[in-house]
């Protein structure tokens, strides 16, 4: 029953996620009040935090079934592991897009409302916010599949793979990123692209940004399976203690 | 009779010690058999092998006649020795999440082992006593009509009433409809009238093996008896 | 129900209990020639051990004669009299040597046990 798997494991981390949309919510309402503080690294420390604590989430999702020793009921339960991994993973993605996504529509939001004050010098904002924030996300987001992955292959007890893991990941996101970029403009996929005005020492610049959304989304997804099925694999061999 | 477990040769090996010794043994449909020997004499060793959570590292392992897979999981009920429930949940959370993997689960049966057992699905698990929660995973067991029962020291640690509470309840729940139970245990003396058959270990082998009447009838002695005696002899072997 | 107590030794096997005491109610007279038994699963919940071994002892009870199993509607103590009365006999014969034994390693000589069984009895009596 992998939708019951998934209600427990959405339950199972309820309470966090109630806490990351709280916090990023009273964070936006609160630069929205004081707009003087905005731009504000306290947004972005906020942001940065939650994204770090979705990666302490991917990990501990696994770990904390060994350490309450609930894997004694989850893996005596009549169902194939691949599905446990496949919930939990869910779980981890829709963390991270809502974080991302909660974080983005703040962002826009507080943008949108500062066009009375100072419309060009928030656009920088948002350049520097989403085009940063887009690309420590998306590699953030393998790197947390890289590491659920590596959980299990800890449980080999050889810390060598894990660190093997996560530094294969990011090049292998790397390496894939211009490839896929090339094949897409092949095949005639338009770029997302974003220009940017802003306020420069030698006056105001129009810039074109490519984020490389659809690259990135690609390299990220095939990772992310990859990413799945070697977890599939590897909880498949774990012994339970 | 059909065999429900049958291990050959196994041994079961952590870094350079030896949990389980070239252990071999056939248990049939229908009995309920004590697994029976100190701590750390490999019980629960055996039980995570029935389970697959572990794998044995010579030997070969059935259960139902195959290799333990889903299909065998779907058919088997087991409590460990400790809480293995998630702490957030609240009992009720509990039944209902076990309940939805197996179509085996049994409302009636529940509902009876929840009024005998007294317990209160409102409560969360943290807040059970070991008592308590050894009580919620009896019932999550035996509210499903399962075809073999593992548990793993269903008596210890746990205050009188309880203890005396769960053995009831394991009385009450015996169907006699071919389920085999098999439960390891260092307390014999609540379990003593119960078993068909017995395996004693020590030092991750089988020391003796048998029916448990056939045991009393052969040494005069009961179960409890038989196992003090070997446990003794394992600290005179030291 | 009621009547089926028992205080298990735990150093004979179960099932002989199980026997001797429903042969015992037999031989008091608790359960009547015909009387139904609680099935194997009742049984087992009342004395609190495993069907399996009651299924035993039904089974010994059956091939020694004195309970019949009629399929489908359980078992009965048997109609034959005979039996129950040759093991009342059996008791209390064995309770008599047992009490025999027991005089006679106090010392005592046959006539002097006739005459203390004698003293007992009439003291009872009034």
């Amino acid at each position: 029953m992998f939708k019951t798997l998934l209600i427990k494991e959405f339950k199972g981390e309820g309470e966090w996620i109630k806490w990351m949309c709280i916090i990023l919510l009273a964070i936006g309402l609160l630069l929205r009040l004081k707009m003087e503080w905005h731009p504000s690294l306290l947004f972005i420390l906020v942001w940065g935090a939650l994204i770090l604590l979705i990666f302490y989430r991917a990990i501990d999702i696994f770990v904390k079934e060994w350490r309450h020793k609930t894997t004694h009921l989850l893996f005596s339960l009549p169902v194939p592991r691949w599905e446990i991994v496949l919930a939990k993973f869910t779980v981890i993605v829709v963390m991270t897009v809502l974080t991302i996504g909660l974080g983005a529509a703040i962002e826009v939001w507080l943008a949108v409302a500062d066009k009375a004050i100072d419309f060009r010098f928030n656009m920088t904002h948002i350049y520097w916010m989403v085009a940063g924030m887009a690309q420590i996300v998306l590699t953030s987001s393998i790197l947390i599949a890289s590491k659920v992955t590596s959980y299990t292959v800890y449980r080999f007890r050889k810390l060598f793979f894990v660190v093997l893991f996560i530094l294969l990941s990011y090049l292998v996101h790397r390496w894939l990123l211009p490839f896929t970029s090339d094949l897409l403009s092949q095949m005639g996929v338009p770029k997302v692209k974003v220009l940017i005005t802003y306020q420069s020492n030698t006056g105001l610049r129009h810039e074109t940004v490519d984020f490389g959304f659809w690259s990135s989304f690609i390299s990220l997804t095939i990772w992310t399976l990859a990413m799945f099925g070697l977890s599939s694999i590897s909880i498949k061999k774990v012994e339970v203690e | 009779m059909n065999s429900v477990i049958e291990f050959q040769n196994v041994s079961k090996r952590y870094g350079n010690r030896w949990a389980l010794r070239d252990v071999s043994f056939t248990l049939e449909e229908g009995k309920i058999i004590g697994l029976l020997g100190p701590n750390g004499s490999g019980k629960s060793t055996i039980i995570k092998l029935i389970l697959g959570f572990i794998s044995p590292t010579e030997g070969s392992i059935k259960v139902f006649g195959e290799k333990i897979g889903q299909a065998a999981l779907s058919r088997i009920a087991y409590t460990p020795e400790f809480n293995h429930l998630y702490r957030w949940m609240r009992v009720g959370d509990v039944v209902n999440f076990v309940k939805s993997f197996y179509p085996d689960w049994d409302d009636g049966r529940e509902a009876e082992l929840r009024e005998f057992l007294e317990v209160d699905y409102a409560l969360r698990v943290r807040e059970l006593s070991r008592g308590m929660a050894e009580r919620v995973k009896v019932l999550i067991a035996f509210a499903r009509k399962a075809e073999l029962y593992l548990l793993d020291e269903p008596f210890s640690g746990i205050d009188p009433y309880s203890r005396r509470k769960v053995v009831d309840a394991l009385v009450k729940s015996l169907r006699a409809e071919g389920e085999t139970i098999l439960f390891s245990t260092h307390l014999v003396h609540e379990a003593e009238k119960l078993f068909d058959y017995v395996v004693f270990l020590r030092d991750g082998r089988i020391v003796l093996e048998g029916e448990a009447d056939r045991i009393r009838e052969d040494t005069q002695k009961s179960i409890e008896d038989v196992l003090i005696e070997i446990s003794a002899g394992e600290k005179e072997g030291r | 129900m009621a009547g089926f107590e028992i205080e298990f030794e735990e150093s004979r096997p179960i099932y002989m209990q199980i026997m001797d005491m429903l042969k015992r109610a037999m031989a008091r007279g608790e359960l009547r020639p015909g009387d139904k038994l609680p099935s194997v699963r009742e049984m087992a919940q009342i004395v609190k051990v495993n069907p399996n071994t009651v299924q035993r002892a039904y089974m010994e009870l059956e091939r020694e004669g004195f309970i019949v199993t009629k399929r489908g509607q359980g078992s009965f103590v048997t109609d034959h009299t005979e039996i129950i009365q040759a093991e009342k006999e059996r008791r209390i014969q064995e309770s008599i040597n047992r009490l025999l034994a027991e005089f006679r390693e106090l010392g005592l000589s046959d006539s002097e046990i006739k005459n203390i069984l004698q003293e007992v009895i009439d003291e009872l009596g009034h």
